[in-house]
Formats: C-alpha cells, sequence, structure tokens
C-alpha cells in the first residue's frame, strides 16, 4: 500500500479549497470524511489526499464564510458535522471556476506542440 | 475582507477553548466511525478497518494540531501562553519578583516624577485666547550677567516697532513690576501692579468675569484712573463683592474707578499682578534715558497667514534697524519674538537644570535596569536545565528567547503600575517642595496621558534592557553539557558569570557618576552659602516702603519721612541699629553701567556694569559690612554737601589698579546726566555677594540717600537677640509717622536669603537622592551576585576548607573577587566623571564648581559600599562546613 501512496500525487495547497467547494456544489451539504472520500474518487484514485490535511482547510473556508458547517446524522445513522456551501462560497466557486480556466488554458496553449511556429 | 473576517474569528477562537476541542474530538471520532463503517462494508477485519482508517486520516493529532493552530492565531496564542507561564513563574519565585517589580518601580517612579514637572512646565497652556498666535516681543541684552540674557523692550522702541511691523495686528505693552499702596478699610497694604495699555487684553483675547477691561484711549493721562481687579484680590478684600464694578478704590492716595475683575484662571507665570492699571506712555519722550529704561514686554497678536518664523525675522529687523539707528543706546542690543509659551520656558531658564535632572533619574533607571538584568540571569542560570530539557524535547531557541523576554514585559509593566503609584507621591512632594516659588507653584502635577505614554515609554525600554541578556543568553545553552552533569558548573563559573559581572560593574560606574554630579553641584551650593557674603543677615529684619507719589513728591518730603523712621527704628527697644538701602544685600541684582574720568564719551553699549545701592548713613554698619579705606558715609553728607560715593573692593582693583580709587570720580549712567552726576569716591567697603550663591564678586557702588532720594526703600533694623520680635515696634514706628503708609514683605533677612536659594537647595537635595538611590542599588547589585557567585561555589569552598583553607583566606578570596569589580567600575566611572565640573560649570555659571575632594571621597565611598556588600557573602562563606558543603549535591 505504501508503495502505491508513493504514486499518487500529494493535493497542492489552493486546489483543495476549490475541489471542496466544487464537491459541495455537485453533492449537496456533506461531512468532511464524504468530502474526502469524493475528491479522491473523482481524481479517479490519482490523487491521495491524506484525509487530515482536509479540516485545517475546511476551517479556513468557514472562518472566511464561504461555507457554513451543521451537525446532522448520516445515512447510516452515524452523528456527523456537515458543511454546505454559502451564497458567498457559491459567488467565489464561480470566480476562482473561471480563473482555472483560463490558467488552464493558457498552460495548454504553452504547452501543445509548437504546431503555430513556421 | 475575506482575511479580516478570517482574522476575528481566529482572534475569537482564542477563547471558548473547551467547547471547540470537544468539537474537533467529536468531528474526527465521527470522521473515523464512517470511514470505519465503510471499511467493514468493504469486507475488512475491524482491527484492519480502524487501522486502515487512522493511516488515512494521516494521526489524529496531527490533524488536531494542524487544526489547532489554524483555529487560533499562533503568534498571539503562543504569547498568551508565555504569559500565563511567565505569570506562574512569578508567582512561585516571589522574593525575586518584589526585588526586581520594586527596583524598577523606584526607578520609572523617579523617571515620571521628573517628566511630569518638566510636561508640566513645558505644556501648561497659557490662559489666553488661541496662545500659538501670541508672541511675546523682547530684546536681546549684549552683557548678560544674569540669567537669559531676554530683556524688556523701551517704550521709543515700543512705539517704533508697533509702528513699523508687518506681522502683528497689534502689539499691546505691559510693566509688570510696580507697586501700590491700598489704603482704606483696614490696614493699609502694598500691592503689585501690572501697568498695561487698553488694548493689553483684547491682544491677549481675555475677558474679565465681571465688568469689562480697558477700553481705548484710558491710557491717556486724565482718563487712566480705572483699575482691574485679580480675583484673589477681589476675593480677599473685596469680599467677593458683586457690586464692586463702578465703585473707587485708593491706590497711592488717588481715587481709582473698578471697571472689571479678572477671572481665577487668568495667571500668567511671572506677569501676574493682583491689579492692572493703564500704562500711560508720552510717545514724544525719545530722550536717551527713555531709550536705556528698558521696562516694557511686548505682546503681539500675529497676523493671519503670518508664520511665527516670518514675525521672527521681522523683529530681528526692527531691532537692528534700531541698533543702527540709535547707537548711543542700542548699539549691541537686538531682539526677537517666541510664542508666549516658549517664552516663558525661556525666562524660567530651567533648561540646565532640567537636563541635569532628566540624566541623573535617566542613570538610577539604567542601574536598576542592570541590578534586574543580574537576577534575571541569575535565574536563568538556575533554569538553565529546564531550558536545555526545553531545546532537548524540541523547542526552538527563538522561542525561548521569545518566552524570557514576554517574562521581562511581564516584570516591567508590574514596574511601570506600581511606578505610576508611586510617581503620584512623588508629585506631591515635588509640589510641596516647589511651592516657595510662585510661578512653579501655579503648575498642576497630574498623571496625564503624556505621563503616562511616557511611563510605559520607559518600561518597554527597561524591558528591552535587563531582558536581553538573559534572553541572548538562553540561546546558547549547551544542551549536552548541561543534561550530562550539572557540578561540571563549578569550573566554569568564572566564564558563566562574565555577564553578571560586566553589568555589576557598569553599575557601579553610573553610581560614580551620579554621585560625582551630586556631590559636585552640592558642593558648589555648600561652598557658595558658606562664603563670606561681606555682610551679616543674622538678626535682621526687613520691610519694604513705597511713599506714595501724592503725598511724598519732592525729595525733601521723602528725606525727612526716612530720616525719621530710621532714627526711630534705632533707637527702639530690643534693635541695635537700622538703615535704609534701595537693594537688600544678597537680594538679587540692580547692575547699571557707570561712567569714570575719562570715559566722558564711550557709547553706552560699551560701559561696564556695577551693583548699584544707595543707602542711608550707618548701613554698613547695620549691614555688617567693613569699610577698607577712606571713611563712612556720615550725616553731614548731605543734599547741600559735595557728592560722594563708595566703591567695593573688587571695582577699586579692578578699574583702579594704581591704588588712586580715593578721591576718583565716578558717575552712573542709568538715568539722565542730570540726576546723575559726577561723584567723588571717598571710601572703599567690602565686597558683598549679590546673591547668596554667587560665585564672583561683582563690582558695586554705593551713594548716600540724604544725596539721592527716593521714593521706595527696604528698610533694615538689626536686632539685640532676634529679628522677628522687632515686627511690632517696626509697624509701630512707620505709622507712628503716617498711618497710611502701608508695610511690605516683612521678613527677616535669613528667611529672605533663604527663599533666594531654595531652588538650589531642592535641586540639591533631589540629587542626593538619586545619587543615594544609586548607591543603595549599585550596592544591592554587587552584593546579590557576591552571594550568589558564593552560593555556587559552596563546593569548591568546602573543599578549600577542608583542605586546610582558614576562616580568613576564604574571607579574602570571596571579598577580593568583588573588590577587583569594584574597583574596575570605579575606576570607569571616575573617568567619566572626570568632565563633569566643566559641564557643570558652564551650565551653572553662578556656583563655584570644583571636583577636588569629590573625585577622592566617591571612589572611596563606592568601594566601602562594595566592600561591605561582599563581606556579608564572605561571612557566610567562611562559615561553610566542609561536610555539609561536600555531600550538597
Amino acid at each position: 500500500m505504501g508503495d502505491k501512496a508513493a504514486d499518487k500525487k500529494d493535493v497542492w495547497q489552493g486546489t483543495l479549497a476549490l475541489m471542496v467547494l466544487k464537491t459541495l456544489q455537485a453533492l449537496g451539504p456533506l461531512h468532511g470524511y464524504g468530502i474526502a472520500r469524493r475528491i479522491e474518487q473523482t481524481s479517479g484514485d490519482l490523487l491521495a489526499v491524506n484525509y487530515g490535511t482536509l479540516y485545517p482547510a475546511l476551517l479556513k473556508l468557514e472562518q472566511e464564510g464561504y461555507i457554513s458547517s451543521e451537525w446532522g446524522v448520516s445515512d447510516n445513522n452515524r452523528k456527523a458535522k456537515y458543511y454546505k456551501l454559502t451564497r458567498a462560497g457559491r459567488k467565489q466557486l464561480s470566480k476562482e471556476e473561471c480563473e482555472w480556466e483560463q490558467t488552464t488554458a493558457i498552460l495548454a496553449r504553452f504547452l501543445a506542440p509548437g504546431e503555430e511556429r513556421p | 475582507m475575506r482575511r479580516l473576517r478570517a482574522w476575528f474569528s481566529r482572534l475569537g477562537g482564542l477563547f471558548g477553548r473547551p467547547r471547540r476541542e470537544q468539537e474537533l474530538n467529536a468531528e474526527m471520532e465521527s470522521h473515523l466511525q464512517l470511514h470505519l463503517d465503510d471499511n467493514l462494508r468493504a469486507g475488512m477485519s475491524p482491527a484492519q478497518a480502524r487501522r486502515e482508517a487512522m493511516m488515512k486520516l494521516g494521526g489524529v493529532e496531527q490533524t488536531k494540531e494542524n487544526y489547532r493552530e489554524r483555529r487560533g492565531l499562533p503568534l498571539l496564542e503562543v504569547f498568551l501562553q508565555d504569559l500565563r507561564f511567565g505569570a506562574r513563574m512569578l508567582r512561585k519565585n516571589p522574593g525575586f519578583t518584589l526585588v526586581a517589580v520594586l527596583t524598577l518601580a523606584l526607578g520609572i517612579a523617579a523617571n515620571s516624577t521628573i517628566f511630569s514637572f518638566v510636561s508640566a512646565v513645558l505644556y501648561t497652556r497659557p490662559p489666553v485666547a488661541d496662545p500659538d498666535r501670541l508672541a511675546v516681543v523682547y530684546g536681546l541684552n549684549p552683557i548678560h550677567m544674569w540669567g537669559s540674557g531676554l530683556s524688556p523692550v523701551s517704550a521709543p522702541n515700543y512705539f517704533t516697532w508697533k509702528r513699523e511691523n508687518q506681522v502683528f495686528t497689534e502689539l499691546a505693552a505691559s510693566n509688570p513690576y510696580n507697586s501700590l499702596n491700598l489704603t482704606g478699610d483696614g490696614d493699609p497694604e502694598r500691592i503689585s501692579a501690572v501697568r498695561v495699555t487698553a488694548n493689553y487684553f483684547s491682544v491677549l483675547g481675555a475677558s474679565p468675569e465681571l465688568g469689562r477691561t480697558f477700553a481705548a484711549g484710558e491710557d491717556h493721562e486724565g482718563n487712566n484712573h480705572v483699575v482691574v481687579l485679580s480675583h484673589r484680590l477681589w476675593e480677599r478684600k473685596f469680599g467677593s463683592d458683586p457690586h464692586l464694578v463702578g465703585k473707587a478704590i485708593r491706590l497711592n492716595n488717588e481715587r481709582y474707578t473698578v471697571i472689571g475683575v479678572m477671572p481665577f484662571q487668568f495667571r500668567l507665570m511671572s506677569f501676574q499682578g493682583e491689579v492692572w492699571i493703564p500704562l500711560v506712555l508720552n510717545e514724544s519722550q525719545q530722550s536717551a534715558a527713555a531709550r536705556q529704561e528698558r521696562d516694557l514686554y511686548l505682546f503681539g497678536r500675529i497676523k493671519p497667514g503670518v508664520t511665527l518664523e516670518t514675525a521672527q525675522a521681522n523683529v530681528r529687523a526692527l531691532g537692528a534697524l534700531a541698533a543702527k539707528n540709535f547707537p548711543e543706546t542700542d548699539n549691541g542690543w537686538g531682539a526677537n519674538t517666541l510664542s508666549l509659551q516658549e517664552y516663558m520656558i525661556r525666562d524660567f531658564n530651567a533648561g540646565p537644570a532640567f537636563i541635569l535632572l532628566l540624566s541623573a533619574v535617566g542613570l538610577v533607571l539604567l542601574i536598576a535596569c542592570a541590578n534586574i538584568s543580574g537576577l534575571m540571569l541569575a535565574r536563568a542560570t538556575g533554569r538553565s536545565k529546564e531550558m536545555a530539557v526545553r531545546i532537548a524535547i524540541g523547542a526552538g531557541r527563538i522561542r525561548l528567547v521569545r518566552q524570557l523576554m514576554t517574562e521581562a514585559l511581564l516584570i516591567a509593566a508590574l514596574g511601570a503600575g506600581a511606578g505610576l503609584t508611586f510617581t503620584l507621591a512623588g508629585e506631591r512632594v515635588m509640589q510641596a517642595a516647589l511651592s516657595f516659588n510662585d510661578a512653579v507653584k501655579l503648575l498642576e502635577l497630574k498623571i496625564d496621558w503624556r505621563v503616562v505614554s511616557f511611563t510605559s515609554a520607559i518600561a518597554l525600554f527597561s524591558a528591552v534592557l535587563f531582558g536581553l541578556a538573559p534572553a541572548l543568553k538562553a540561546r546558547s545553552v549547551e544542551i549536552f553539557a548541561t543534561l550530562k552533569n550539572e557540578s561540571a558548573m563549578v569550573a566554569s563559573n568564572k566564564r558563566k558569570n562574565r555577564l553578571r559581572s560586566v553589568l555589576v560593574a557598569g553599575e557601579l560606574a553610573l553610581a560614580v557618576v551620579l554621585l560625582s554630579g551630586a556631590g559636585i553641584l552640592i558642593q558648589g551650593i555648600v561652598v557658595g552659602m558658606r562664603r563670606n557674603m561681606g555682610f551679616d543677615p543674622q538678626r535682621i529684619l526687613t520691610a519694604q516702603i513705597t511713599l506714595p507719589e501724592s503725598r511724598y513728591k519732592e525729595a525733601s518730603a521723602q528725606i525727612q519721612f526716612y530720616r525719621e523712621l530710621v532714627s526711630r527704628l534705632s533707637t527702639m527697644p530690643g534693635a541695635k541699629s537700622a538703615a535704609i538701602t534701595s537693594v537688600l544685600p544678597g537680594a538679587g541684582p540692580e547692575e547699571v553701567p557707570f561712567r569714570l574720568r575719562g570715559q566722558e564719551n564711550l557709547p553706552a553699549g560699551e560701559l561696564a556694569h556695577a551693583r548699584y545701592c544707595v543707602v542711608s548713613t550707618h548701613y554698613f554698619e547695620a549691614s555688617g559690612t567693613t569699610i577698607i579705606a577712606g571713611r563712612d558715609f556720615s550725616a553731614s553728607d548731605d543734599a547741600h554737601a559735595p557728592l560722594v560715593a563708595l566703591v567695593s573692593q573688587k571695582l577699586a582693583e579692578q578699574f583702579f589698579p594704581h591704588g588712586d580709587t580715593l578721591g576718583s570720580q565716578i558717575r552712573m549712567d542709568s538715568v539722565d546726566a542730570t540726576s546723575n552726576p559726577w561723584r567723588t569716591i571717598v571710601g572703599i567697603v567690602q565686597n558683598v555677594k549679590g546673591w547668596p550663591l554667587r560665585s564672583i564678586d561683582d563690582p558695586e557702588i554705593y551713594e548716600p540717600f540724604e544725596q539721592h532720594a527716593m521714593a521706595e526703600a527696604a528698610v533694615m533694623v538689626r536686632g539685640i537677640s532676634d529679628a522677628n520680635s522687632l515686627a511690632p515696634g517696626l509697624r509701630e514706628a512707620v505709622w507712628s509717622i503716617d498711618r497710611d503708609q502701608p508695610i511690605g514683605e516683612l521678613m527677616s533677612l535669613p528667611e529672605i536669603l533663604d527663599n533666594e536659594v531654595a531652588g538650589d537647595k531642592i535641586m540639591g537635595k533631589m540629587m542626593g537622592t538619586f545619587a543615594i538611590l544609586a548607591l543603595a542599588l549599585s550596592g544591592i547589585g554587587i552584593y546579590g551576585l557576591v552571594a550568589y557567585t558564593v552560593g555556587q561555589r559552596r563546593q569548591e569552598i568546602g573543599i578549600r576548607v577542608a583542605l586546610g583553607a582558614g576562616k580568613q583566606s576564604i574571607l579574602r578570596l570571596v571579598i577580593m573577587d568583588g573588590l577587583k569589580l569594584a574597583l574596575i567600575g570605579v575606576a570607569v566611572g571616575l573617568t567619566c566623571a572626570l568632565p563633569l565640573p566643566k559641564v557643570f560649570g558652564s551650565l551653572f555659571q553662578d556656583y563655584q564648581i570644583s571636583g577636588g575632594w569629590i573625585f577622592l571621597s566617591v571612589p572611596v565611598l563606592i568601594t566601602g559600599v562594595a566592600m561591605l556588600a561582599c563581606y556579608l557573602p564572605a561571612r557566610r562563606a567562611s562559615r561553610v562546613d566542609p561536610i555539609v558543603a561536600l555531600r550538597y549535591e
């Protein structure tokens, strides 16, 4: 298992927040474990989320007012803290999505094989 | 915005810690449970499921720690944690805390008290409208024997400058030092009066509490019998009569109509009087005599849009113009202007005293800081094991420095708090001590925001000062050596205590500087007081008499009154002799320029000045001044006899080096030549000090009263047993001649002289107090170090004793160590103190300053104190029982 983990990329800072926000937008209110699993699955198991790093990130988003939290009960009757997007969070998400798309578009152009060069 | 919100939320995270902690635990628990459920569903065994969940989380404790760091503000949290820890440490060592806080509080209180005084002098706003725009225009005296060189202005210059300046909306003049006889109900009284031009109050922007102030034109002859009262006189003499305005009172036997009363708050330091009356000036009077009568203080309201600098340039130009146009009288003189407040500070002439006091208390604070630093270093050595353990389990060294600095800050905060309490007491003592001075009496010493900020600033500065050394030392703790074996320290004791030794030597050096400074100053005062004054003030009663012009206009009337008075006084029971004089001996200067034969055409600016006295026959007998050559004034030196004068020995030596004083001619140059004709010198008298502490002799000239009558004089009666029992007799003698004649300032001469030197004495006392404080603190400092070293060397001393060292040799061993330190400190301090006499000599020109025996006695004193401080722990060391010492570990 250790060698398998080594192949996976760490989730780098900054993008984690975007992933959390996107996950909450897609799935609605969700607990920390659920968010972690979702990110892992979406990445096709290519990203190794050390679940622990998620919690400070969640706290930061909450302190900034992008998400809010509430205790609730999970499907299989476990008590869990549920996070959901706030309006500010929704706005921030669309802004960050936009920025991210621009960044990737620019990078893509750089990285594309030099077909435009004479 | 978002960041700010997050920051506040994190700040909130500092509080309500237990609840949040519980919530975090619950969330982690729930996370693990959810993961566990999934893993079980995926078919893992319970143990495997749990292990996998924990690993994925990456450690519960790490996660919690990361989460906590994000929750609060780590820096602030660490600070609070240090604060809590520091407070605990201080509580656990009450002895250390008490000594450190008290030492610091003393140092801080000394500084804050002096500062509150200085701040009160500098920042008390004069009670006038918009004081920053109110300027005082003054002359600059080219030869100033006394004080600051600021001089009042002559009437011709006032009129010219009033007309020609471009910077003031209006220029008012006042002549503050007059006295009037107030007669009517009760005993006649002499009151101080300020003569002012009619625009004075409007220029100052001060309004009366009752009635009105002067109207335009009331400063002209014929309209000028109006008076404005001060609140104090109105209250004291007229019982705050609300209907007084419009009624008449008698001043100098003339009717004056009361037109107003000024409020209690209207007090202008040295420009204060009990009444204000119009100042009548004659613009056409342009004689040289009028130009030399400089007695007007000018106040100008600066025009809107004009800066003080522009005003100064304009006034300087006017002053230069006057010097150019009237070289006879104004050559060398200048003019300038300052805002009222700055002028008062300058005139107060307290600069040198302030500098001296502030440096003294600054040194005391430095010594206090060195002491506390030493204490903290000692404690740090005791705590080096603790520090080493902390480093070993992962504390950063910066973190340790931060913790120690926090402890220092805590001590500083406590010291500042206690210091402010002491300051309150210090201000009371200071206020009481300074109440002899009318100007200072008006100051309000209080703890305002300035004093509080100053206190906080020096507390912070002290914390850095005494916290830095121990904190830096904590950075260099050697973990392995410290943890391995503590007793290895014995050998390296000396090196470890080097920093403390430097501190203690520095303290002693500072104490030497402070003690020398105080000693030189006090010596200057004592020597000044001991010096032969040229007269004997004991058993002399004095009073001021001013004859009103209305009754005693003619010289003959004045002469008759005083002749009668002196004869009654000298024959009254208990009196030995009596006389009158224009200026009491030792009671201050009256410098007047004079000419000798051959100097008839010298410009006024180049003339020498002398103290000038007009005295009655038998004056020298009454004052106890010796006639050195020639003869005394006699009854035959009257208005019809040839004009004569006496001069002092100093004048004779300085101006007649060939011994031809007697028979030479001299004349004063102050007023017109007609009233100051040539006089023949008939005698030489002993030098008399113009001021009790004056270290140099001034040239002096005496004239006989019967040849130079005056209305205003000081009366002197020498008693057989004591002065004060003569007072009823003196009153009786005056009132038996004229029942309406007021008697002013009935005081004994020693009392007057005491008042004059009161400020210097208090200065000396304060310096002495601070010096003793410094001595005590540095003594405690060296004691603390030696006692501590002895404690550390118990084992070594035990071994020495076991090997046969006697008590004497142990005693010598310890004392020599301390003594070496003391001698280094004294040597450094002495080197720094050597230039002090020169500095003081330039600051206090009146004093006779010399280092001399001070530089001998101070080192001896300090070394003595240091040896005593070493002896106590040394004695304890010499009684060490080797068995106990060697077992002790």
